[in-house]
């Protein structure tokens, strides 16, 4: 296969993994409709908001259609929503689409950040420690790893905020806002998938260490540096890959939580004070967005594969 | 994780180790004793508590608030006086019940959905495993929250939550499990002697096919008493003034510049508890099935 062959095929692939995407996102959207309707009461009412005015209500219910039929409601839900209209936010009188959009890409920053810090340390602490299996170096991290996975987030950021903002005063405490204030939010975040990532890695690279053509590079008087990086790491790279896709999904939602701790301005913060307040129309866009990011995460994942691993194949 | 650093002897006790072969596993695993320790210390703790000579734990003193650790209070008191050992103490018996029951929501819910899938096959399955995709659409916490975000916060629509969003893992599980033991010979022994659909999957493959859930169970336990901390900090799980380690963390988020006792505690009861959870659940996975080992991180 030439080069060209290898590009046409990638995007076949592409195109064939957008189109198992497209009953994902639907099932997404569905799931997120009947979500809305299991609500007790009247729907025109749960999305008008607890204070909205009978005027208001019976507007919105000819305007959304929801004294239609739930088959046409549905129909009608899921065309307003291919031209990205997710209705009204009661409280802050904005469009819910507007509402998230200035807030996503602070999450955004939040979430890549933080999978920086995780990829950037878990991926050589997983390394170090895999290629010096049952060394006090290896033992230490994989401690280290296991009660980084048992910690709960909040209590990270508490513990940060404690010592490096209220006692030594290095960082802002909370906020949003420059480089400054980014930082204990994405060490907090991060380090959950940090410690997952270098497990992770550790026991991909024990894995790939015990393969036949690893020993056979010893052999052959190959220097370990040499094998690390082009027997085991490029060998080992598949399971980091994947977990590095899912870890970035699962950080946009551990974003809630730390969001919540640093009063970052996301989408997390947003999500929390939404359902607390009842704002169901944010609450429905919230949701829908952040699982519909998640899904095309993994679909980004996917195709990194191609790049990365000759084996896999697209058929 | 495995054993300790062997020290000097360490090519020796390997030799030693393997004439000992006979020694049941769990007997040689470090991970299960320390587990087992961690998890039987707070569950007695918390069956106990109420014997123990504890103070109440919604207990309010306005005369001693925010107390540092001392002789009256080992862990100090809150900023309403509580005892804190006691609180810390309760808030174990919550954590302990929550996880239980999310647990057994999510098998519940994923136990006949991967059973029925995995050995009737063809439509149902897809149905059933493009369903479970769809929840898998949701990461992490997004699913819970949703399901909160319906029927607003509280413990029990909590377990519910996060019950709910951990059963398509389980869904999966035994799927794949009950696809492997589905073609095993006593179940065409079974079929052979006339036994009927639904009393082959109950009676031969489900006994057979339990055995990785146990180990994802114990992972799950832990993870969902994670989760539950989380959800309650947040506001949308345990409610107080009842004592739950994420919510007294919460609470005491005003004061603790002041206090750090008031978060130091709840917070290493948190991670001792996974920590006795994920101890026990990955030595049991990695002794049911290596290939798993690493491959379920918990959430």
């Amino acid at each position: 296969m030439g080069p060209h062959d290898a590009v046409t095929a990638l995007l076949h692939y592409a195109a064939k993994r957008l189109l198992f995407l497209a009953p994902i996102a639907l099932g997404v959207a569905t799931v997120v409709f009947v979500l809305l309707r299991l609500v007790p009461g009247d729907p025109a009412q749960v999305l008008a908001g607890p204070e909205a005015t009978p005027d208001v209500i019976a507007q919105l219910r000819v305007k959304f259609g929801l004294n239609q039929p739930v088959l046409i409601q549905y129909g009608f839900f899921l065309g307003r929503l291919l031209h990205g209209d997710l209705g009204l936010s009661y409280r802050s009188g904005l469009t819910v689409t507007q509402e998230i959009g200035h807030r996503y890409l602070a999450t955004l920053i939040l979430a890549a950040s933080a999978t920086a810090l995780a990829v950037g340390v878990g991926v050589p602490l997983g390394l170090a420690a895999g290629t010096h299996r049952d060394s006090v170096r290896d033992r230490m991290a994989m401690l280290v790893a296991l009660v980084g996975i048992c910690a709960p987030s909040f209590w990270i950021g508490l513990v940060l905020q404690y010592w490096i903002a209220a006692r030594f005063n290095l960082l802002p405490m909370i906020g949003g806002g420059g480089m400054a204030h980014l930082i204990l939010p994405s060490v907090t975040l991060g380090l959950y998938s940090l410690a997952s990532l270098a497990r992770i890695t550790r026991a991909a690279v024990v894995n790939t260490a015990q393969r036949d053509y690893v020993r056979t590079a010893r052999s052959k008087g190959l220097g370990m540096p040499f094998i690390i990086r082009r027997h085991i790491l490029r060998n080992a790279l598949l399971p980091i890959l994947t977990s590095i896709g899912l870890e970035f999904g699962f950080l946009m939602t551990g974003a809630v939580v730390v969001e919540t701790v640093f009063a970052y301005p996301g989408i997390g913060v947003l999500l929390v004070q939404s359902i607390l307040s009842r704002d169901y129309a944010l609450v429905q866009g919230l949701v829908l967005f952040i699982a519909l990011s998640y899904v095309l995460v993994n679909l980004l994942t996917d195709l990194l594969y191609a790049l990365t691993d000759p084996r896999v194949s697209y058929q | 994780m495995t054993a300790r650093a062997e020290g000097p002897g360490a090519a020796a006790s390997a030799w030693s180790r393997s004439r000992h072969r006979r020694r049941p596993w769990w007997l040689r695993d470090t991970r299960v004793a320390v587990g087992v320790l961690i998890v039987a210390g707070i569950a007695s703790l918390a069956a106990m508590a109420p014997y123990l000579a504890l103070r109440q734990p919604t207990q309010i003193d306005l005369q001693q608030t925010l107390e540092r650790p001392g002789p009256a209070h080992p862990f100090g008191t809150d900023q309403l006086g509580r005892d804190l050992l006691s609180r810390v103490v309760f808030a174990g018996r919550t954590s302990l019940v929550v996880g239980v029951v999310s647990v057994a929501t999510s098998l519940a819910i994923g136990v006949p959905l991967g059973l029925v899938s995995g050995y009737s096959g063809g439509r149902a399955d897809l149905l059933a495993m493009r369903f479970v995709d769809v929840l898998q659409a949701f990461p992490g916490l997004l699913l819970a929250i949703a399901v909160i975000a319906i029927l607003g916060p509280g413990i029990l629509n909590m377990m519910l939550a996060i019950g709910v969003s951990a059963s398509p893992l389980f869904a999966r599980l035994l799927r794949a499990s009950v696809l492997e033991v589905k073609g095993e010979e006593f179940v065409d022994a079974a079929r052979a002697t006339g036994g009927t659909d639904l009393r082959i999957m109950l009676r031969h493959v489900l006994p057979n096919a339990l055995a990785p859930l146990i180990a994802q169970s114990t992972l799950r336990l832990g993870s969902a008493i994670l989760t539950s901390a989380s959800l309650s900090f947040l506001g949308l799980g345990v409610q107080p003034p009842q004592p739950e380690w994420g919510a007294m963390v919460s609470e005491a988020r005003q004061y603790f510049v002041s206090a750090p006792h008031l978060i130091v505690f709840p917070g290493l009861a948190i991670i001792l508890c996974v920590l006795g959870f994920n101890l026990l659940g990955e030595a049991l996975s990695d002794r049911i099935d290596p290939r798993l080992a690493n491959a379920s991180e918990n959430r």
